[in-house]
């Protein structure tokens, strides 16, 4: 079940294909997030 | 993001030459579980776009399996409405 328009996003610690961290907070105060799940690469969406 | 090994992640930003990160969430699926997309009956995340403003408040949840335009499209709105009400405020 997604969560919902209004809710806390969970924090989330993601790896880039530099094998950096990305984190949510990494934005906090500074920038909007889109955060699109997808399928798989190489797939249409 | 996906749950995509990072190698196979850069191969497929560089080959569409995308702006912006593709991010992988494998090989512990957290962040799928975390935001309510992981399916126990495949091994892949449902099609779901959050929008999160910078206060880390979800302000919008796009879901559609088949439309994949819709997520860029309804992600892009939202996301100008929150650019918009800050230079309101501003």
């Amino acid at each position: 079940m997604p969560l919902q328009v209004g809710d806390p996003a969970p924090e989330f610690v993601l790896t880039d294909p530099q094998r950096q961290q990305v984190r949510l907070s990494d934005f906090q105060g500074k920038k909007h997030v889109v955060l699109a799940f997808y399928l798989l690469a190489f797939t249409p969406g | 993001m996906s749950v995509d090994p990072f190698p196979s992640q850069g191969a497929f930003a560089r080959e569409l030459g995308l702006p912006y990160p593709l991010l992988s969430d494998w090989p512990r699926y957290q962040t799928c579980r975390d935001y309510g997309v992981w399916r126990d009956d495949r091994p892949v995340p449902s099609r779901v776009t959050y929008v999160i403003d910078k206060q880390g408040i979800i302000r919008g949840v796009i879901e559609s399996e088949t439309d994949m335009e819709v997520h860029a499209r309804e992600a892009l709105r939202i996301v100008q409405e929150l650019a918009a009400r800050e230079r309101g405020q501003g």
